[in-house]
């Protein structure tokens, strides 16, 4: 890789519009993700969270606009190209079929093994150790129908990691879990972010971004209306506009305040 | 590398289907004779001692019908499997595609217009270009609005159909009466006085378009957890779903191009033997080849037996198997939807 790629953006949106009958969904967006870095993705419902993700993996095309991984235009790359940079986990995991957990896992290698070749001992060895990874080995042999959300979750992680992409980009991946699986897949995150990923999620829940990640990035009606450290975000006044929130952060307690924009706190 | 057990067990089903399907019909032959006669066909035995008229039942009537039969289900079977896969719906089927009524449609307007008395080819060969015309139309349509979504897919399918079955009922009430009976064969579907000839003209688009869905299979398995997943692990879904919809459309095109619009396989022989072998494709698809065959042959064995009492048409059967499975298949996954 040249020095310039090296030190370009994993993956950069360029004055991103896209639109859907005349409506934008996402109305000029720029935004940098760089190699190691941890960002939440905020916003309320229905601001562009999923249509930004998708947009950026691209599943979806931008109206005008580029988006730039490693410094080259998306649409310059095949689509296993792209697979082998970026793993994209969306919301939904649901599935009708009983496909088994191995074998959900064993798809992350779809980019390597391609059509025609067998999985090789290091394919399945990529399955066995992303399995690990976030302890479901002893799942391997359960279908997908028959787990909860929370080990669906899992599963699916676990299949983004068997892909071998030092990028994970994530739609809503507590969205939903009880706040115990919630903790628990933020933590499989945080890992992974320190032994090397870089990691972009879309988060609903304001204390979840505030206590795990690193970045803050708002977006509201499909501008994004705030970037920066997540403690300077989620304290700042775009947060009251776009959630109708104000929140106070308690160093002391470690926990955040929400009162209802324009009343005291 | 040895096969796995279930593809060992379908090939043993089907062994055993073909097997009784070819002791059975209006002639009783002696089973040492049709073993003799199946194996002289292949030039591993003689048959001598077997009647002239028995050699000429089992060779020219019994056998190409049994192998026609094995072909069409092992078609109907797959397209289905993978279809449900692709669609991410349990209840997708050849039918979706807008293959099962276009391919009707074309059998119905060359016998509208008096064609197969002239050119009897002319019959499965309309009914073959009927078959992709609609699978084609169904693709288009969809793709109207932009990157139609699977429902859209399904929708249009649906839409596509009607409108086939509409136009038969057109074509049917202003067929000559003495045709009529031919027309409800392509409705109900079946393989009465299917020839060798029959045999060659599906097999190879049966084959070529099995070959593909059997060597996509990943594919398939990664589309069936949805599309945006099978983005993210490098399909091309467009391109990759087109290829695949193509090799159903000619698999399942050419199946009702020789049988008429046979129902329920697709549903039926994928459901059930995802019960036993599990989703993944790379059994599931082979299994339902070979198992969709011994369930049309086996089925065609039981419409030959009931047929001496009461005559029944195959594709009456299946619907009579299929509809009780499609309601206990619809009651299932409500619950599951709890």
């Amino acid at each position: 890789m040249s020095t310039s790629a090296a030190a370009a953006p994993v993956l950069a949106a360029l004055d991103v519009c896209y639109e859907v009958g005349g409506r934008a969904i996402l109305d000029h967006v720029s935004l940098e993700l760089r190699r190691g870095e941890s960002v939440a993705l905020l916003g309320p419902n229905g601001s562009g969270k999923t249509t930004l993700l998708r947009t950026l993996v691209g599943i979806r095309r931008p109206t005008s606009g580029r988006i730039l991984q490693a410094g080259r235009p998306l649409e310059s790359l095949t689509r296993l190209e792209i697979a082998c940079e970026i793993s994209y986990l969306p919301q939904n995991t649901w599935t009708e079929f009983d496909i088994t957990v191995q074998d959900a896992v064993a798809m992350g290698r779809y980019p390597h093994v391609g059509w025609m070749r067998a999985p090789s001992s290091s394919d399945r060895e990529a399955v066995r150790a992303s399995m690990a990874s976030v302890g479901i080995e002893p799942l391997a042999k359960r279908r997908l129908p028959t787990l909860s959300a929370g080990e669906r979750q899992r599963v699916f992680i676990a299949r983004a990691l068997a892909q071998g992409s030092p990028t994970l980009l994530l739609d809503e991946p507590t969205s939903a879990l009880d706040i115990g699986h919630q903790m628990e897949l933020v933590e499989i995150l945080a890992r992974l972010h320190a032994e090397g990923k870089t990691i972009l999620a879309a988060v609903h829940d304001l204390r979840l971004a505030w206590q795990h990640f690193g970045r803050a990035v708002l977006l509201d009606g499909g501008k994004i209306t705030a970037d920066g450290p997540v403690r300077d975000v989620v304290s700042g006044p775009a947060i009251a506009s776009a959630f109708g929130v104000r929140v106070r952060i308690d160093d002391e307690h470690r926990a955040l305040h929400f009162s209802r924009a324009g009343t005291e706190m | 590398m040895a096969l796995p057990r279930a593809l060992r067990f379908a090939i043993l089903a089907l062994a055993v289907a073909l097997a009784l399907a070819g002791f059975v019909g209006s002639v009783d032959i002696a089973p040492d004779r049709v073993v003799r006669t199946a194996l002289s066909g292949i030039g591993l035995a003689s048959a001598e001692g077997v009647p002239q008229n028995e050699q000429v039942i089992l060779l020219y009537i019994r056998f190409p019908r049994v192998v026609l039969l094995a072909l069409v289900g092992g078609a109907l079977a797959i397209s289905g499997a993978s279809l449900q896969a692709m669609f991410q719906n349990p209840m997708a089927d050849p039918g979706v595609l807008g293959v099962t009524g276009g391919g009707a449609f074309g059998a119905v307007l060359a016998i509208y217009l008096g064609l197969p008395e002239a050119v009897p080819l002319s019959l499965p060969i309309f009914a073959f270009a009927g078959a992709l015309s609609a699978a084609f139309l169904v693709y288009s349509l969809a793709h109207l609005g932009g990157r139609p979504s699977s429902t859209a897919l399904l929708l249009t399918g649906v839409a596509i159909g009607s409108l086939a079955a509409a136009g038969m009922s057109w074509l049917l009430i202003g067929t000559q009466d003495y045709r009529v009976k031919q027309v409800i064969f392509w409705l109900v579907g079946g393989a009465e006085g299917r020839t060798w000839s029959d045999v060659g003209l599906a097999m190879p688009f049966i084959v070529a378009g099995g070959l593909v869905l059997l060597v996509a299979h990943r594919s398939i398995d990664v589309l069936a957890l949805g599309d945006d997943h099978a983005w993210s692990v490098g399909v091309s879904v467009g391109r990759v779903r087109l290829l695949l919809l193509c090799a159903c459309a000619l698999a399942a095109g050419a199946a009702v191009s020789v049988c008429g619009s046979i129902s329920f396989v697709g549903l039926i022989v994928p459901h059930a033997l995802r019960y036993l072998v599990g989703s993944s494709t790379r059994v599931l698809l082979p299994c339902c080849f070979l198992g969709g065959g011994a369930f049309l042959v086996a089925c065609d064995a039981g419409t030959r037996l009931l047929s001496r009492s009461q005559e029944i048409h195959l594709g009456i059967l299946t619907a009579f198997l299929g509809v009780p499975f499609l309601l206990v298949l619809l009651v299932r996954s409500q619950r599951t939807a709890v």
